[in-house]
């Protein structure tokens, strides 16, 4: 049998709450990068004093814009849920303790714990999508 | 447990960029009067970053998100190819980048919190 290649495809497909969180985890993490790499040099047209910084607020602060912010609060909510959890996986605290393996030998490593953290990433995510919709769409402060 | 350096400074950036990334957060949403609209206007970006603390802030975050990104870009791009010319590769490339947009994001804090514009 031939050993499968790893590449970006090997990220989907699985069915697994720990395979989606590993998939989601790179997502938000790749794309929170890009957004970090355009958001410095865009922060940097404030140099070209305040007309500058009114054309770039004036492309930044459309819908799509804002769509795209709450994009990248909801990304900030899940990965750094998600990080929290492969951290303290690291350090084993959520890990349960090793024994041996057994028939039908089903990974015993993504405890209720893990589990629940994935989750709570998600509704982090959720939190975060919503605090930003609320500021940036509804003006709340 | 013995941890590579540079996945423990990964990690230490994690938590770093959560103190930073609270405070970045915090002062363009709910710490400014002015709500979000605001508090993204331009006399009061300026006015931001005349203040030293959150100049230095602002510095925190760009390094160390930096290297938090940069290093996850890495052990991803590490995961496809195991071979020592795209692990150099790889490592000096990002790098490099790492290092042009933290000198790019260094320069406009230094122009505007300096007043040198």
């Amino acid at each position: 049998m031939r050993a499968a290649r790893p590449g970006v495809k090997r990220w989907f497909g699985y069915r697994h709450l720990s395979r989606t969180a590993f998939m989601m985890q790179r997502v938000t993490g790749i794309g929170l990068v890009a957004f970090f790499v355009l958001h410095v040099f865009d922060v940097g047209n404030i140099t070209g004093g305040s007309l500058t910084w009114a054309n770039f607020l004036s492309v930044a602060e459309t819908p799509l814009g804002g769509i795209a912010l709450i994009l990248v609060l909801a990304s900030i909510g899940f990965h750094f849920m998600n990080g929290l959890r492969l951290m303290l996986g690291e350090f084993g605290v959520t890990l349960p303790k090793p024994r041996r393996p057994d028939y039908p030998y089903l990974p015993r490593f993504f405890t209720t714990t893990q589990r629940l953290l994935v989750i709570l990433g998600a509704v982090m995510g959720i939190i975060f999508a919503l605090l930003g919709y609320l500021f940036i769409f509804l003006g709340v402060d | 447990m013995r941890f590579s350096p540079v996945m423990l400074l990964h990690y230490v950036t994690a938590i770093l960029i959560l103190a930073f990334g609270a405070v970045h957060l915090a002062t363009h949403s709910f710490l400014d009067p002015a709500g979000y609209s605001g508090g993204i206007a331009y006399f009061t970006v300026i006015s931001h970053f005349w203040n030293p603390l959150y100049a230095a802030t602002l510095e925190g975050i760009l390094v160390t998100v930096a290297y938090h990104g940069f290093n996850g870009v890495r052990n991803i791009l590490l995961e496809f190819r195991q071979d020592r010319s795209w692990n150099r590769a790889v490592t000096v490339l990002l790098l490099l980048f790492g290092t042009v947009v933290i000198v790019y994001g260094t320069r406009t804090i230094l122009i505007v919190s300096l007043g040198w514009r």
